[in-house]
């Protein structure tokens, strides 16, 4: 995600992990640095119920305005898919 | 006891579950148990209360002695428990509910074919015939789960007849839920065609010629806007009928909450709450970029 740095994007997580401070830990050994919210440790946490997320790990692409634009998108997709959405958004 | 068959071909990973009908609609079960021979003979007593369990629903075995037709229905389904081939017996099922319309055995042979063989010519014949036909019997009610599965353009037809003109308020709600995830299912085979056009191919395979164009000819907004009336009328009408261990209110709102708010082309919903450090953020501070949101964890 390095290349994408200086350019209107982000990644943000939704984390369903029971123990928070492992989880903690966990993100510090392995250098994830996207914010994630915690969704009470817990697939069944109000985020995953609203989102009606069944399975994990889910990717979801939203473009500048907010709207979803890719569900549930395969993990060797997702370059191509946010380099045309930032395509997109440049074009206007 | 066979499993639906099409023509001994699996289903691929990607075909979209059409849940199961819950067992206290097992149709199969039903038909059988007031059918067996056993039911005309012997003690009295045991016929008798077979007689008070099930006349209701099934008037032919209130007779002394089957019909032929019933005789002929009992022949059949013995002979395809011997040598299977359910697309095989489809004719033979099928020319014996032709023959005899009046016959009460009409309904069983019709009813077999929609729960035995999926996405023939004989499958759309016989969804036919129990829209033209049947369209009362609350018999239906338990073979909706089978029409939704029976991958032919009759079936949506046959499940909106039901919801329309069943009289009975249970057939209705069964044909509103099972219509509901027709459609549900239908859509699923659109996003896939849409991500993957190499799949067209398999999808006419699979599903056949028939609907296997039908499928490939939706479009996903138009087919979205009739999953929300669906969904709408299910909510409106049936909210107290429990289906598979849930009212049908929840299943309505749930789904037109996915449907309005959840689909490719709509804007996300709010996500508002504390990162892993204990710190409030919300998704829409990200507005103005591209984002990539990811549920995940260590499993």
């Amino acid at each position: 995600m390095k290349r994408l740095a200086g350019k209107p994007f982000a990644l943000v997580g939704v984390n369903s992990d029971e123990d928070r401070a492992a989880l903690k830990q966990t993100m510090a050994e392995e250098q994830i640095t996207w914010r994630s919210w915690w969704d009470e440790g817990n697939i069944e946490g109000p985020i995953h119920t609203t989102w009606q997320i069944q399975e994990r790990p889910a990717i979801h692409i939203l473009d500048g305005k907010g709207v979803i634009r890719y569900k549930n998108i395969p993990a060797e997709e997702v370059d191509a898919a946010i380099d045309r959405l930032l395509a997109e958004m440049e074009k206007r | 006891m066979r499993v639906v068959s099409n023509s001994g071909s699996q289903a691929p990973a990607w075909e979209p579950t059409v849940r199961e009908a819950p067992a206290s609609f097992a149709p199969k079960a039903q038909a059988r148990a007031c059918k067996t021979p056993r039911s005309q003979a012997g003690a009295w007593e045991r016929a008798a209360c077979v007689i008070v369990l099930l006349a209701a629903t099934h008037p032919a075995i209130a007779e002394d002695s089957p019909s032929p037709a019933a005789t002929q229905f009992q022949t059949l389904v013995h002979q395809y428990n011997q040598e299977g081939g359910a697309t095989l017996f489809a004719k033979r099922f099928l020319a014996l509910a032709e023959e005899q319309p009046q016959d009460p055995a009409a309904l069983d042979a019709l009813l077999w074919i929609v729960e035995n063989v999926r996405g023939r010519s004989e499958t759309t014949r016989a969804l036919e015939l129990l829209k033209s036909t049947h369209v009362d019997s609350q018999r239906l009610g338990p073979a909706c789960g089978h029409v939704a599965r029976s991958h032919s353009l009759a079936a949506e037809a046959l499940l909106r007849a039901l919801l329309e003109k069943n009289p009975h308020v249970e057939v209705k709600a069964q044909a509103c839920y099972y219509l509901a995830l027709l459609l549900d299912s239908e859509a699923t085979i659109v996003d896939q065609l849409k991500a993957e056009p190499d799949l067209a191919p398999r999808v006419l395979q699979y599903y056949g010629r028939d609907y296997g164009k039908h499928l490939a000819s939706l479009d996903a907004d138009e087919l979205a806007n009739r999953r929300e009336r669906v969904y709408e009328t299910m909510l409106k009408s049936f909210p107290s009928v429990t289906v598979r261990g849930t009212t049908l209110d929840k299943v309505a709102e749930q789904a037109l909450f996915g449907i309005r708010h959840l689909a490719v082309g709509r804007i996300a919903p709010d996500i508002q709450g504390e990162d892993i450090f204990g710190k409030e953020f919300k998704l829409s501070d990200y507005r103005g970029k591209v984002v990539m949101l990811t549920f995940w964890g260590h499993w």
